[in-house]
């Protein structure tokens, strides 16, 4: 068995040390230290130095961006070998696909003019040897992954500011305010300004939600032909009750554990494999809808409107929507979506 | 589907459904049936079947959830075999005419049933060793070639091996 802390460059150890970083310490399989007094973390930026004012300005753009800690449940991790072209040195990551766009725009915003910087955001956890073998060997489950409060380390472990204490993540508080919807001290102002909540969602009913996409996509199993699908799709048509791509599928049994023990085998399915997959596993196409739609209401509360276009377009398609001020509200989709939704008992 | 009693090879206890005794049932030609009352029923009926002590375990615990399997107690069922269906990879046509493919796994010995109606049509037998999943001969008909290269595919991702042919 490889010793924990094999597999870290030097350099990385000695940066670690030096550097400024805005970051969240990160708890894996219940292990907390990568190397020495190295936690693990994932980074939003590295800085060479940050002044006084520097921090205030560091703050005043988390809070600008809406900036939260992440849940784990709502991200991808997976282990990488990252081959570095500044430091031409391999690390072993943990490679985490999901994080709100809100950590672009901080990373883009502190770009330039404080030390070294990759040309892109990559949202990252570096790990050592021994934990990507056993990543590998026994795979990840996203619930043993804890992120901690966002903090500014002056060196690995010197904290000089936790920027976001109390509140842990976007998920816990969408559950509270959802479970205080209509009680008279709903939590509603602390919700994070990307979480829109259309007037009425206090009648908000996931079944109803999850019902009304059936009718829509297939007449609640009626129809369910569907044409195949280009782009990312690759060809492959949507699945069962649901109208879901085997893309979503595939992500949502992986991103859930209990879906995830019982039908790891579905992950390496496509097409009609996975058509016919779904048919013999009786009460599947329910589970994952409802997994799936779950995530969405984590994304995007509970907005019918969004919810309807993200089953259609994504949830990068919905944020990517969002921010180019489409107008969703007519999108066909959403549309019969809302209709359908209106119409249920 | 009758059966008259010189058909019959060996009836044994296969284990409880809703209080009601589950008997497996062998004929003389090597088809296997559980037999018992389901909920609500008052005579004994076939619940599932299969060409295989294990498939048919496999096919009516998929069916009947609340089935209690007998401890050890039948000799057929007693061999600890895993079962896995891997119909998926089947056309849709070879699906509508009742085929099916199993993968019976026995320690290391690993067996592909290809079957219609739950009876046996091929056989191919594999091995794990040396961190693969070995085939000797491969005797089936062509319509099945994708089905048994999906599940032995399957089988061997699952096992976390490779397949290898022996020549």
């Amino acid at each position: 068995m490889v010793k924990q802390g094999v597999g870290i460059p030097t350099d990385y150890k000695k940066e670690a040390h030096n550097k400024f970083d805005v970051l969240w310490k990160v708890k894996i399989k219940g292990r907390k230290t990568l190397v020495d007094d190295i936690p693990f973390h994932c980074s939003l930026r590295v800085f060479d130095n940050l002044k006084k004012e520097d921090i205030e300005k560091v703050k005043e753009k988390i809070k600008e961006y809406g900036i939260h800690t992440p849940d784990s449940k709502s991200l991808h991790f997976k282990p990488i070998l990252f081959h570095s072209k500044h430091t031409h040195e391999d690390y072993y990551m943990l490679k985490i696909d999901g994080m709100s766009e809100a950590c672009d725009k901080f990373f883009h915003h502190f770009k330039e003019g404080y030390g070294f910087s990759h040309p892109k955001f990559m949202a990252h956890i570096t790990i050592d040897k021994a934990l990507y073998d056993e990543i590998n060997k026994d795979g990840l489950e996203p619930e043993e992954i804890e992120f901690d409060d966002l903090t500014i380390e002056n060196g690995a472990s010197n904290t000089i500011d936790t920027l976001e204490k109390g509140l842990k993540h976007i998920g816990a508080a969408i559950g509270i305010a959802a479970g205080l919807a209509g009680s008279p001290t709903s939590t509603t102002a602390q919700k994070p300004p990307q979480q829109s909540t259309q007037p009425g969602a206090s009648q908000y009913d996931s079944k109803k939600m999850l019902s009304s996409i059936a009718q829509v996509e297939s007449s609640k199993g009626k129809n369910t032909q569907y044409p195949a699908v280009g782009g990312i799709h690759h060809g492959e048509s949507a699945v069962g009750k649901y109208g879901l791509m085997p893309n979503t599928i595939r992500e949502t049994i992986h991103m859930n554990r209990d879906l995830s023990a019982k039908h790891k085998k579905a992950l390496n399915l496509k097409g009609d494999d996975m058509r016919r997959y779904i048919q013999d596993n009786p009460g599947l196409d329910d589970a994952i809808a409802q997994k799936h739609l779950q995530r969405l209401e984590h994304h995007f509360g509970q907005n019918t409107s969004k919810i309807g276009y993200a089953w259609f377009e994504g949830i990068r398609g919905t944020y990517n929507a969002d921010k180019n001020k489409k107008d969703i509200e007519n999108h066909w989709h959403v549309k019969r979506i809302k209709d359908a939704y209106s119409k249920e008992k | 589907m009758q059966l008259t009693p010189n058909e019959i090879d060996s009836v044994e206890d296969m284990g409880v459904l809703d209080g009601n005794p589950i008997k497996l049932l062998r004929t003389k030609g090597g088809f296997f049936m559980a037999i018992g009352k389901p909920r609500g029923k008052y005579r004994d009926e076939a619940l599932a079947a299969g060409s295989h002590p294990a498939i048919v375990k496999y096919n009516l615990e998929r069916a009947y959830p609340n089935f209690q399997p007998a401890m050890m107690k039948s000799e057929l069922l007693s061999d600890n075999s895993k079962v896995e269906r891997h119909s998926h990879f089947l056309s849709d046509s070879l699906r509508k005419s009742g085929h099916d493919v199993y993968s019976v796994q026995n320690g290391d010995r690993v067996e592909f049933q290809i079957t219609k109606q739950n009876t046996k049509l091929y056989s191919v037998e594999s091995q794990l060793k040396d961190g693969a999943l070995t085939f000797d001969k491969m005797k089936i008909g062509k319509e099945f070639t994708r089905a048994l290269a999906g599940a032995t595919a399957e089988k061997a991702l699952q096992c976390g091996v490779k397949i290898k042919i022996q020549k």
